[in-house]
């Protein structure tokens, strides 16, 4: 059904082709449910930064992050047993990170903390332009839950509508609402700080 | 295809083609309506404002970093998973570990007196379940008294009642004539020329109220813009609130988690410790909320969560979804 290449994961070089990465893929499943240790490694090292990275922008914080990395990966080797391959395992571990994430953003039921040092840190080391990507980190911060999910599901990982709606539940279309609130508030954060003119930006930033 | 016509922006309003000129950007528009809306946006000061800063943030967040977690991480999980060898005495600096393992369930922890209590730092994911026996015995019971009685009311009642409720501007709504349409279609016609029957219905009570869907006459075959898009109803909100059936599944998987973890933590701690009691009770109890929260999901989600012929496959359909569901 779902035959889209994997998106999630973390960008190793020379990506074989999908059809082998998939049959690689189940190989290490069945490694890992058949109790070989290293093989749940490979999986963990695949899809380790994919994880923490979601969480980190969906919960503000490396400590919390860290927390649900952690939770993914345990309950992902519980569950391995019953991965049927029919949609990549990346997109199952998403599913799993999001669950989990939601999760806890639920029982603590207040916006993430507005930064993070480690995110910070790290856009800081990078080359600077005109760039954007502190602000915007900061401003992912303010997003509502769901527009924030969205957003850094299409945006910034790359997903599409129907994938984001099959993880979370929800419609396609419901999706690009979403998307749609998420970047007009963006615009509203990013407006003062960048000095755009909220309405008629010209785009001459660029 | 019935032909479609450009709407003036409104007065005070944003142009109601804004949405379309971010699925314009990312390309997922029908080849029709990417025409019409690139013709929009040569004469819609607004909506070229918009694409060019779409465009500009798309570029922006293309290459965000991708962060690794710290590298003791995975020594956790591996100890967790009771593969690691050298777990010693679980005194390493900064391993969440040794507070896994021992800090929660050890003898040296205090027995709560109050369910309230709070959970130590680190695992609030599983706090209720395992603070201590003596907390577990107050947060289950209320766990399965939350999990029963609004899955039962819900199959029922719950969803026509709380869509309507909490969703105003559902699409059922636009695509039905909008009684009292003819006292705005005056007001309506300006600017357009309507091109479904529906149309001018849901243009004028776009204009005579925000809380009101609207359609777009851009899109040609009466598709309906999501209400949701204009009226900015949130998604946080509904992913806290789902309505009826799918809320309580929601809750009832996130139970389920919550009971998984605490089954992880408790068989990490059992390795270590098979005999203490309260671990046990605990590691019970979890079991427990886990078939219970398993036999709710089955009952209540069988028509809207996939997990075709597989009753062992986990339930709460890792797997994508067959359709996406509405809200």
């Amino acid at each position: 059904m779902n035959t889209a290449p994997d998106p999630v994961t973390d960008g190793q070089a020379g990506q074989p082709s999908a059809t082998s990465k998939r049959a690689d893929e189940m190989e290490l499943v069945a490694r890992t449910v058949a109790g070989d240790i290293n093989a749940f490694r490979c999986i963990y090292d695949r899809h380790r930064a994919t994880v923490y990275s979601v969480s980190l922008r969906l919960l503000g914080n490396a400590h919390d992050a860290e927390d649900a990395t952690q939770e993914v990966f345990l309950l992902l080797h519980r569950k391995l047993g019953s991965f049927r391959g029919q949609s990549a395992l990346g997109t199952w571990i998403y599913r799993l990170a999001l669950n989990v994430c939601f999760s806890i953003l639920r029982r603590k039921k207040r916006r993430p903390e507005p930064w993070d040092p480690a995110l910070m840190g790290n856009l800081k080391a990078r080359p600077e332009g005109t760039s954007w990507k502190p602000l915007i980190e900061q401003a992912l911060a303010k997003l509502p839950d769901g527009a924030r999910s969205v957003f850094l599901l299409h945006d910034i990982e790359g997903l599409e509508h129907e994938e984001i709606g099959q993880m979370l539940g929800i419609s396609s279309g419901t999706s690009k609402s979403q998307l749609f609130k998420a970047r007009q508030a963006l615009r509203r954060h990013l407006s003062e700080p960048l000095n755009l003119e909220s309405r008629h930006w010209s785009g001459s930033h660029a | 295809m019935p032909d479609t016509q450009l709407l003036d922006p409104l007065p005070n309003l944003p142009c109601v083609n804004l949405p379309l000129v971010h699925e314009y950007v990312d390309g997922t528009l029908d080849p029709a309506t990417q025409r019409r809306v690139a013709a929009h946006l040569a004469g819609c000061a607004v909506c070229e404002s918009e694409r060019a800063f779409v465009v500009e943030l798309r570029a922006q967040v293309a290459d965000m970093p991708r962060l690794a977690p710290p590298d003791h991480l995975w020594e956790s999980i591996a100890a967790s998973l009771g593969a690691a060898s050298d777990r010693g005495d679980d005194s390493g600096e900064g391993d969440p570990l040794p507070e896994w393992g021992t800090g929660t369930f050890g003898a040296d922890v205090e027995p709560p007196v109050r369910a309230t209590r709070r959970a130590p730092r680190w695992r609030g994911w599983i706090a209720g379940l395992s603070v201590s026996a003596a907390a577990a015995a107050v947060v289950v019971p209320t766990l399965i008294q939350r999990a029963h009685v609004p899955v039962v009311a819900s199959r029922d009642a719950a969803p026509v009642t709380q869509r309507a409720a909490v969703t105003p501007p559902s699409t059922a709504a636009v695509l039905s004539p909008v009684a009292g349409a003819d006292a705005h279609s005056a007001n309506a016609s300006h600017g357009t020329r309507a091109t479904t029957n529906a149309a001018p219905a849901q243009l004028a009570s776009a204009t005579s109220s925000d809380a009101q869907p609207r359609t777009n006459p851009l899109l040609s075959d009466g598709m309906v813009v999501d209400g949701m898009m204009l009226t900015g109803v949130s998604l946080d909100r509904s992913l806290g609130s789902r309505q009826g059936q799918q809320a309580e599944v929601a809750l009832e998987q996130e139970k389920l988690f919550q009971a998984e973890a605490a089954i992880a933590s408790c068989e990490a701690a059992l390795r270590e410790n098979p005999n203490d009691p309260r671990v046990n009770q605990e590691y019970k109890r979890a079991l427990e909320i886990k078939a219970h929260a398993l036999e709710v999901i089955r009952a209540a989600g069988r028509s809207t969560f996939s997990s075709p012929g597989s009753p062992e496959a986990y339930p709460v359909s890792l797997e994508p979804a067959g359709s996406p569901r509405r809200w």
